[in-house]
């Protein structure tokens, strides 16, 4: 999906009136916007059977399919009467609905999926609802997980969770009226929490997902100020439940890190008083080890935060900053409006339903690199000291001893290849957004070429971190992509992209090599990056170029091995 | 908060809502004279019924109370212009000054 500024056009296909929900999507501020059209009223099958309808035209990028489960699935009408039905019989139904939907996924970008719910009033069998052959609520439990799981093969589709948004929308969700009178099963709560999500998911898409939350010390990571009354005298813990919710806060925070979400401090403090508490409180869940950095001194939390952000190569697109001090959030909101500073509850007793609540973390894809995130830029800390320890540059990226290891696509990285081409921002030469299937088709061109690269050291595994590809045209290589994450940027992984590219072009009998950086919001790294290269600037078309005649040395301190 | 205060506060909120799904040229303003029904209202019926279902709702919320607006003439009827913002408000305000309920 391309990131523009431009709307997102989507299909919303419905067994019952969605008008609601349609002018709520677009009339929603928040990125991306959208532009909405409608399938007919329930015309469900026929839709999703005749892609000439005129709803598909232009084609859509994304369609939310949201369907009742009596109407769609047949069978489920006659569980709701309590006949006898077959649950097998019942679930092939479901596989057919499935295929029907993985067969419109080639057509779009991305497809949502609502789960299917039962009205709220309906309580079934009410004691032997969760029997597995006949409880209304079991058997539609086993609907979700069937559609869930024959849709999981297909990367660009996602099943959103219609329960929790009937939940939060409370006791008039599905008010039998709006049924009644407009055909609509869900009054605008509910349409409102699904607005929320689908955008999430869209953001998510486009890489806009937040990676970083920044936290604040006292009276958020514990209770107290341990300046004042010393790291004894916090409450963390104990037979407390205030101290029990501090406590279940800062696990919610490191369980986040398994996600790939980075922790950092920000806090009014003395550093010393701050680490030592952190050090040594026995009831201390969360650890330095933890958190990626910090900056815990009394200078503004603003400051604080943009040179720890700058520290860490993050844009302040991809930060939460979490204080109990609305004076403090105020002052960041103000000065640093990218970052997102979610409102606080004043109670402690609230800060993980908050925290876990926050629908800014969402990715389509969930890597072995996440997990291992905060390892990495812990292990980029140790760079950065060792850095600072020698003398010049090229002596430290020589003591990394890097080694990169080049891959073609396939089925093992592609997932990863995808998250790391749509969430990249800074060192990213044109900010195509693809889905899985959109780059696997590309690479398939013959054409077209594509590397990933896998980057290591001697501190450990950045895992895949580099893209680039190419279109060969006129006995030129056209630079398409030229991607690398933050986290090894400035290491000359960007010189062996270039020798990586100029070494296949020197194989093929290319005569050159073109590159154009499209200048966005948040690339300067990267044009940085090409102002300074050695690629030659032509000013008539705004690209770097590179006759294959001389040779684009391997950087020195790079190990190169192609798999 | 008088009775007619908080009613006035639930209709408008429910207005609110109503305009986050419409189309801007198409808003409905916050105003005692603003027509529901009939032909001068910019409320088609699926509009109107998200309206209605939507104060009733609200007033539950804040009165506790549960008032069927739904079953109206002017909902039954929508091409009566009498119903304006006015005449919902003062209708509900009555209905809960005079302790009437479903």
């Amino acid at each position: 999906m391309m990131v523009t500024d431009n709307k997102i056009n989507c299909l919303l296909i419905s067994d019952f009136t969605i008008d609601n929900l349609s002018g709520l999507l677009a009339n929603d501020s928040d990125f991306p916007l959208m532009d909405i059209r409608s399938a007919p009223f329930d015309q469900v099958i026929p839709t999703l059977l005749d892609k000439s309808s005129p709803c598909w035209k232009p084609n859509p990028e994304c369609v939310l399919i949201w369907t009742r489960p009596e109407r769609i699935i047949k069978s489920y009408q006659r569980v709701l009467e309590y006949e006898e039905i077959s649950v097998l019989e019942l679930l092939k139904e479901v596989d057919k609905f499935a295929s029907l939907i993985c067969g419109i996924a080639e057509q779009c970008k991305i497809v949502l999926i609502p789960s299917w719910t039962l009205p709220t009033f309906n309580r079934g069998l009410g004691m032997t609802d969760m029997n597995p052959v006949s409880g209304l609520e079991n058997i539609l439990i086993q609907m979700n997980l069937r559609l869930s799981e024959r849709l999981s093969s297909t990367s660009n589709i996602f099943m959103l969770n219609t329960q929790r948004w009937i939940f939060n929308a409370g006791k008039f969700a599905c008010n039998p009226k709006l049924w009644y009178m407009g055909k609509i099963p869900f009054n605008n709560n509910v349409f409102q929490e699904a607005v929320a999500d689908i955008k999430a998911a869209l953001r998510g898409i486009h890489g806009q997902s937040r990676k970083m939350i920044i936290t604040d010390l006292d009276d958020t990571l514990w209770g107290g100020i341990v300046g004042e009354e010393g790291y004894q005298n916090l409450i963390l813990g104990g037979h407390n439940p205030v101290g029990e919710a501090y406590i279940d806060y800062q696990k919610a925070l490191k369980s986040l890190t398994k996600r790939g979400i980075l922790l950092g401090i920000v806090s009014k403090n003395n550093e010393d008083t701050a680490l030592e508490a952190i050090n040594k409180h026995p009831e201390m869940k969360i650890s330095l080890d933890d958190f990626v950095g910090w900056k815990i001194n009394w200078n503004d939390k603003a400051q604080n935060i943009c040179e720890l952000v700058e520290e860490l190569n993050l844009g302040l697109q991809s930060i939460v900053f979490i204080d109990d001090n609305p004076v403090e959030r105020d002052r960041v909101r103000a000065a640093l409006p990218e970052i997102y500073v979610p409102d606080w509850p004043a109670d402690p007793m609230l800060y993980v339903s908050t925290l876990q609540s926050l629908n800014c973390f969402d990715k389509p894809t969930h890597s072995d690199e996440d997990a291992a995130r905060t390892n990495m830029y812990k292990a980029d800390r140790i760079r950065k000291n060792l850095k600072q320890s020698l003398t010049s540059v090229e002596d430290w990226l020589k003591s990394l001893e890097i080694k990169i290891q080049v891959e073609s696509l396939n089925k093992i990285n592609i997932e990863r290849t995808t998250q790391l081409l749509n969430k990249t921002n800074q060192m990213n030469m044109s900010t195509r957004r693809l889905t899985e299937s959109e780059l696997l088709k590309w690479t398939e061109q013959k054409q077209n070429r594509l590397w990933v690269l896998r980057v290591s050291d001697k501190f450990g595994d950045s895992g895949l971190t580099g893209i680039v590809s190419c279109e060969i045209k006129n006995q030129e290589a056209i630079v398409v992509d030229f991607i690398l994450s933050c986290r090894v940027m400035g290491r000359k992984i960007e010189e062996t992209m270039l020798h990586i590219i100029t070494d296949f072009a020197q194989s093929e009998g290319l005569s050159k090599i073109t590159a154009t950086p499209i200048k966005t919001e948040k690339n300067r790294p990267c044009q940085e990056f090409f102002k300074k290269s050695i690629f030659i600037f032509d000013p008539n078309t705004n690209s770097y170029n590179w006759e294959t005649d001389k040779t684009y040395s391997l950087p020195e301190c790079i190990t190169l091995q192609y798999k | 908060m008088t009775i007619n205060e908080k009613t006035t506060d639930l209709v408008y909120a429910a207005i609110d809502d109503l305009n986050r799904q419409r189309d801007p040229s198409q808003l409905i303003e916050k105003s005692l004279d603003t027509v529901l029904t009939g032909s001068s209202s910019k409320l088609d019926s699926l509009g109107l019924v998200t309206f209605i279902v939507s104060v009733e709702e609200k007033i539950d919320e804040i009165f506790n109370r549960l008032i069927t607006l739904t079953n109206f003439d002017f909902i039954q009827n929508s091409n009566d212009e009498s119903l304006t913002v006015g005449s919902l408000i003062g209708y509900i305000t009555k209905k809960i000054d005079n302790n009437d309920g479903d």
